[in-house]
């Protein structure tokens, strides 16, 4: 089992080290041949409009997309769940930058949360220069909420999420993504 | 829900989704765009680049706030702008801009021989340029939260950068060998605390994401300092001083993030057009990286 890591730029190393902690096989991928020595793929926060740019550079884009497709499963933070949203693999809507500039960036404790799937009651959120999710499509299933709307949601084999875990030291949905998603 | 804003690891947070990536020095809207389409990570909006600087002379400001509100209008991805160092009143006016970082820059003339801005006073993320290790950990424990190495800006050569950024990398190594009294000692001589320099023993590296900037002027230079294990390039008067800024900027991008590549960066590396004309370092009449300390 290894996890992948989109590594375009952004938080590359932070999400390796939660995977590291967690004793996960993990990768850094940039290429095909990266992609296909993978089980499942994290895109981590960044700038959604240089990572977009350069997957459809290097036609990453397709390959994304026919691998979730395919059922690989893949989470997005922050900049990833607006790569995957514009890939049209989520049906979500998203605002970019809805809280403003950095000045409005915040850390907080999420407590709308499904206990039921996540397996707690609270989880530590850092958002920076965050996306907001406007509209949820069918299928989608919301598993937090803040101050009314979702931040960390579910389609089948994908996980996406409008803040930073992996600025964090909370291990929770990684966990979810590893025990729910990846390996049911 | 209690909410936190402007804490340090936001400040710091801002800065490690840059990593990776290009900034590029902008100085109007138009190019801004430019910038962002070729994929930028940020761009540093300022009235004149560092080479043009260089050549006017004279007194280097702030920019004019309705040049940054012109650039803001047009950019999605975060924007920095520079203040001149001690000059804590332009960092309030480009706080209240909301700004996304402001750059405490040697590239504009200095308005305190004494004092930086106090950065933890502010709400909003800094980056400083830095020329050793010593020099980085003052800024940060001033607050910055991201450092550049200095280089030497409008220049379009990159020795200097490649000079700091030894520099640094050789200075943190060092630290690895030394005991709690020697280390001591160098908290002393780099007249900064020591826990800072404890930590950095302890990383291997600064406590802060850093770019290198000054200098770099074509693919291959922002491709060698990231393979000298820079965590991204701030590429100032090299992009809009050379004949093609649009596929310049893209090449740049690209090199970035193909740095271990040596295939790709020729084939990026191909037809560019000029790159801006370099200069000596020894001939130059000012040397900008000598400003703060």
């Amino acid at each position: 089992m290894t996890i992948g890591v989109l590594a375009i730029q952004g938080s590359v190393i932070e999400h390796l080290r939660m995977l590291d902690l967690l004793s996960v096989e993990k990768k850094e991928v940039r290429t095909k041949k990266d992609f296909d020595e993978c089980n499942a793929l994290i895109i981590p926060g960044g700038e959604s409009t240089t990572m977009l740019s350069l997957l459809a550079e290097y036609k990453l884009d397709k390959l994304i997309i026919e691998k979730v497709k395919s059922g690989m499963p893949i989470y997005g933070t922050c900049a990833g769940m607006i790569v995957l949203a514009n890939l049209g693999l989520i049906g979500i809507e998203i605002k970019r930058n809805a809280y403003g500039s950095q000045l409005d960036s915040f850390e907080t404790v999420l407590t709308n949360i499904k206990k039921d799937q996540l397996g707690v009651d609270q989880l530590k959120a850092v958002f920076i220069r965050a996306p907001q999710v406007t509209v949820v499509g069918t299928g989608v299933d919301t598993l937090a909420q803040y101050n009314g709307h979702p931040v960390l949601l579910k389609q089948k084999n994908i996980l996406v999420s409008s803040f930073h875990p992996e600025l964090t030291d909370e291990m929770y949905i990684y966990k979810f993504f590893l025990d729910k998603i990846v390996s049911p | 829900m209690e909410e936190q804003k402007n804490t340090y690891k936001l400040k710091t947070g801002l800065a490690q989704m840059l990593k990776g990536g290009v900034i590029m020095d902008v100085v109007n809207a138009e190019q801004a765009q430019i910038a962002e389409e070729a994929g930028a990570v940020a761009v540093m909006a300022l009235e004149r680049v560092p080479a043009d600087i260089r050549r006017d002379g004279g007194v280097a400001r702030m920019s004019d706030p309705k040049l940054i509100k012109e650039i803001q209008k047009v950019s999605t991805i975060p924007i920095m702008a520079k203040v001149r160092i001690g000059h804590f009143v332009e960092a309030q006016i480009l706080e209240t801009l909301k700004i996304d970082y402001i750059d405490e820059s040697e590239v504009l003339t200095p308005a305190d021989e004494q004092f930086h801005v106090d950065k933890t006073k502010f709400d909003i993320p800094f980056v400083c340029g830095a020329t050793n290790l010593g020099e980085a950990l003052r800024r940060i424990n001033e607050g910055a939260a991201m450092i550049r190495t200095k280089g030497e800006a409008g220049t379009g050569n990159v020795v200097e950068a490649v000079r700091h950024w030894r520099l640094i990398q050789k200075e943190i190594k060092s630290l690895q060998t030394m005991n709690d009294n020697e280390i001591d000692k160098q908290a002393q001589k780099m007249r900064t605390p020591v826990e800072l320099l404890k930590q950095v023993k302890k990383l291997g590296k600064l406590p802060v994401v850093t770019f290198v900037a000054g200098g770099l002027a074509t693919p291959a230079d922002a491709a060698m300092m990231m393979q000298m294990g820079a965590d991204g390039v701030f590429v100032g008067s090299g992009i809009f001083k050379s004949s093609d800024p649009a596929k310049y900027a893209r090449a740049i991008v690209k090199a970035v993030m193909n740095y271990n590549k040596p295939e790709i960066l020729a084939e990026v590396s191909e037809g560019l057009g000029e790159a801006m004309p370099g200069q000596e370092i020894d001939k130059l009449d000012v040397k900008l990286a000598k400003r703060g300390w």
